[in-house]
């Protein structure tokens, strides 16, 4: 037996070592029963007759239709026209899925086939009326925002039904998944049908016992995959949390959700979620940025009892919300009925309150002994539980907010993680330490603050800080700087072991992804005050285009004069290999400054694009570009460097020192959405006579519009820039002029 | 940190950032399984296999640097099986000469015979796609019931769907179309798989 099972296992592994090789899309082609619907039927030619078109989506159309043989009007859902094959299976997979459902509540479908041209379509049960949707619009302009009780209890009862279709649907493993007032359909004598079952699924897991239904078609492992694919699909506003993450579990708690959400709108003709995009939208449902109807619209008169089921159908946590959908309905049901609801967590007022409209008639008959008696009542219960209750509920309240803020620092860890990277990448320590340190508190558990800690710990020689912050999930690189620190906290190092050991680290680290934190290891030991150190670290030195200001301020704060010279060498190499890159004025401009080395110097002088205005009255410096320029030169990226202009036309005339013998000029400007400004440019070799520059193009790189005049090699000394008009909008900011 | 930091990311690159933690774990996982796997049949005894196994881990992880993207996947396993074999070599050499002395006293030195290239290259294919694969099988397992698994598993042992069906308790149409689900998924795993650790 154990060699049959053996002899099985091998050929298991033959026959999957087989599949090593396979192309998907070969293996999708040659097997037909993959589409198993679609490859169950025949096309025929269809008997509908009087075909006209009803509504038009994204992917399928609804027409109208005849069947002369049940001498009826039924709806027909076809692909819109040239829809790719592969939304075939889906396509009838939907309609198979919502004919397994047979509801009062839930759309009927007739038919299900192939056309002529074997594309598929089905038909339903033809339904007139609205959608809910139009409704609730409809409702609250005419009502002008505040419901009347009764028009909230005819919502309340619409959502009764749906709910009544998605218990049932439920109760049949199936999820509907894209519930909203769109998918909702109200009949003209109040029926409520819920359609648009597309991204249903049946529950995985779930065993279902046969019986009615053809086994197969139930089975999961055909219907599934479908939804899989790892995709969003829903929409937002709707969408539960869980729908957002790209593979998470859709359960029941996921229909409830946006069963919360059509509850939420009905109150108050809006999504809980709020987003002027689509991913913001997706952004506050992952969070659970959802106001509570009472709170949005105090003035309202919004029942608090609905607002609370709403609510906690819309939890964040699928645990929070109700378990079923029954649980949901039966809270509603007592809220008509008049009971205070499981989510409204009813104080006794409120249930004296709730008797009192319960049992309105005897009490007014009994008149004032009731109410007495309720009132003594009353005021014994609460003071027999006041003292205990003000003790559970002040703890309770103070373990909450404890809870909030731990939540909220965990929340705003990454952020100010982020913020720390930021400030490592500009050469700041300190500052990068500091707000890593506060990252750290706020989230203990996160091992990237933590390690961010340890290393930067590191760099200050803070060892025994270091080894106890670089603790957890150690990527290979930090676990060499945990190992050197170890050895330099023991003291266990020959100055030739740790040469070798910070070479190993070196050629590691130049190795890898170069981020803020790479690049900071690199530099470390440039500015070390072993020669010979400093020699290997600048071997293995590499940076980025990014990181190259950074390294010049890490450098000037702390190295010596000789390490500032070695990097600044370093960062003119790199600017060199990309003379055009836009954003060398910075880098260049401060290696100009700091280097020593007078042929650097002039090397870097060589970089700064010519960006110098002058004699110009129109053109002011400093800040005063606040107050309502037309144009902003910005020539480097320190703010004081700002020059600007307010009358119109504006215009700047640049010196680029001497003659040059110019070719091209390329003039970049912020691209700003609203302003349309028109430039023209124009050159001049004394200052006194311009000519114009034709322009060559124009293109847009990131966030900011290159103009390219060209021209025949001119001796040109001044440059000068026009702005001719400008629609009204932000002030205009030229980032950079370039003369080549 | 902002996507300029950020260009590619694939499981290799990603192992490459030393902030990424899980990128890296995921690399050890998904290689120390296969290593183990051909030491072991390299005849490496179990107390040398997880000091070689971390060698041979760092050596492919530092060759990361140097792999530009282009994949020559022709030359993968050439590659993989000259650096197991290098580093193996290494690791007995080391071992010999600290054996050495004491074997010559008690003359029970013997000579370990190291496996040549070609034939190394040989069990280095076998055993990656099989590890692959296998591997393949199992990430792909929680997205199909157990009896579609073992449906497929069993049309691979050779079994014809009406057998499987009489086994499993369902139709031999069912068979066919479950066992053919998991193929197509598990072959897309494969491809995936084989994107993210293959270069």
């Amino acid at each position: 037996m154990t060699e049959q099972n053996h002899k099985t296992e091998d050929l298991v592994r033959d026959g999957l070592r087989s599949l090593f090789d396979a192309k998907s899309d070969d293996a999708a082609l040659s097997a037909p029963d993959l589409l198993p619907i679609f490859s169950g039927l025949k096309p025929e030619p269809p008997h509908y007759t009087d075909k006209t078109l009803v509504a038009r989506g994204g992917m399928k159309s609804i027409f109208k239709v005849h069947d002369p043989k049940t001498a009826r009007y039924v709806a027909m859902a076809t692909l819109n026209a040239n829809s790719p094959e592969e939304l075939y299976e889906p396509f009838l997979r939907e309609a198979r899925l919502t004919a397994l459902l047979d509801h009062p509540n839930i759309i009927t479908i007739h038919d299900i086939g192939l056309a002529t041209n074997s594309t598929p379509y089905f038909t339903m049960e033809l339904k007139t009326g609205q959608s809910l949707n139009q409704i609730i619009e409809e409702k609250f302009s005419r009502l002008n925002k505040a419901l009347p009780p009764e028009t909230t209890n005819q919502f309340v009862n619409i959502f009764l039904k749906i709910c009544d279709a998605i218990d049932y649907a439920h109760s049949r493993n199936v999820l509907h998944l894209d519930l909203k007032p769109d998918n909702i359909q109200i009949g003209q004598h109040g029926e409520v049908v819920v359609c648009d079952w597309g991204l249903g699924k049946l529950i995985g897991d779930a065993e279902y016992d046969g019986g009615e239904f053809d086994r197969l078609l139930l089975n999961p492992d055909l219907l599934n995959n479908m939804t899989l694919s790892g995709h969003i699909k829903g929409t937002p506003g709707y969408m539960a949390p869980v729908q957002v993450e790209a593979r998470g579990e859709k359960t029941c708690q996921t229909d409830i959700y946006a069963l919360g959400a059509i509850l939420y709108n009905m109150l108050t003709n809006h999504t809980p979620v709020d987003g002027k995009t689509a991913d913001e939208m997706l952004e506050n449902t992952a969070k659970g940025n959802i106001i509570s109807p009472n709170e949005r619209y105090p003035n309202r008169n919004i029942p608090p009892a609905l607002a609370a089921v709403a609510m906690k159908a819309l939890s964040t946590d699928p645990a929070r919300r109700y378990r079923s959908v029954r649980e949901l309905r039966d809270d509603l049901t007592s809220y008509l009925n008049g009971f205070s609801t499981a989510a409204e967590n009813a104080s006794l007022m409120q249930e004296i309150r709730l008797f009192y409209k319960r049992q309105k008639k005897v009490v007014n008959l009994s008149g004032l002994f009731l109410l007495a008696l309720a009132t003594a009542i009353t005021i014994a219960f609460i003071s027999i539980h006041k003292s205990e209750q003000t003790a559970r509920s002040t703890l309770a309240e103070l373990q909450k907010k404890q809870k909030e803020l731990e939540k909220r620092g965990r929340q705003a860890a990454p952020a100010i993680l982020d913020k720390a990277l930021n400030e490592l990448a500009a050469g700041n320590l300190e500052e990068a330490l500091r707000l890593t340190k506060m990252a750290s508190v706020q989230a203990p558990k996160n091992s990237s603050a933590s390690n961010l800690l340890g290393l930067l710990y590191f760099f200050n020689g803070q060892y025994a800080e270091a080894d106890e912050s670089l603790r957890a999930k150690l990527t290979p690189q930090y676990r060499l700087i945990k190992k050197l620190n170890e050895a330099y906290l023991n003291n266990a190092l020959t100055p030739e072991q740790e040469y070798d050991h910070v070479e190993e680290l070196l050629r590691i680290y130049s190795q890898s992804v170069l981020t803020p934190i790479t690049t900071s290891v690199l530099l470390h030991w440039t500015v070390d005050e072993r020669p010979e150190f400093r020699a290997l670290a600048l071997r293995y030195l590499r940076l980025p285009k990014e990181t190259l200001t950074g390294a010049i301020n890490f450098a000037v704060a702390y190295g010596d004069p000789d390490a500032v010279d070695a990097i600044t060498l370093h960062v003119l190499h790199e600017l060199e290999a990309s003379p055009d890159w836009i954003g060398r004025r910075l880098p260049a401009t401060l290696g100009m400054k700091l280097t020593r080395d007078p042929a650097a110097k002039s090397r870097f002088k060589a970089l700064i694009p010519a960006n110098l205005a002058l004699g110009q009255p129109i053109v002011r410096k400093g800040m005063e570009y606040l107050h309502n320029p037309d144009l902003v030169v910005d020539g480097n990226i320190a703010p004081e460097s700002f020059w600007s202009a307010a009358s119109r036309p504006a215009t700047i005339t640049i010196d680029l020192g001497k003659v040059h013998e110019v070719t091209q000029v390329k003039l970049f400007v912020d691209r700003l959405d609203r302003a349309k400004p028109s430039y023209a440019m124009s050159h001049s070799e004394d200052g006194i006579e311009f000519n114009p520059l034709p322009m060559k193009f124009r293109q847009t790189i990131e966030d900011r519009i290159c103009y390219a005049y060209e021209l025949q090699p001119t001796p040109i000394r001044y440059v000068r820039l026009k702005l001719l008009h400008l629609i009204d909008g932000p002030p205009v900011q030229i980032r950079e002029i370039e003369v080549y | 940190m902002s996507d300029r930091w950020v260009t590619r990311q694939t499981l290799l690159q990603r192992a490459k950032n030393p902030d990424d933690a899980k990128a890296w774990n995921d690399f050890v996982k998904y290689y120390t399984d296969f290593i183990h796997v051909v030491l072991h049949q390299m005849s490496f005894r179990i107390t040398e296999i997880d000091d070689v196994t971390q060698e041979i881990l760092v050596r492919i992880w530092q060759h990361l640097s140097t792999f530009n993207g282009e994949k020559h996947k022709t030359k993968f396993r050439t590659w993989l099986s000259a650096l197991i074999r290098n580093q193996a070599i290494n690791a007995i050499k080391k071992n010999q000469r600290y054996e050495t002395k004491r074997e010559m006293a008690t003359n029970l030195h013997e000579e370990k015979q190291i496996i040549s290239q070609p034939e190394l290259e040989k069990i280095v294919q076998l055993e990656w796609e099989t590890h692959i694969t296998t591997l393949a099988l199992n990430n792909i397992k929680t997205l199909f019931t157990g009896v579609a698994i073992r449906a497929f598993e069993l049309s691979l042992a050779g079994k014809s769907a009406k057998e499987i069906g009489g086994i499993l308790d369902i139709n031999p149409e069912s068979v066919r179309t479950l066992k053919n689900r998991v193929k197509l998924r598990l072959i897309k795993e494969i491809e995936q798989l084989r994107e993210d650790l293959e270069f």
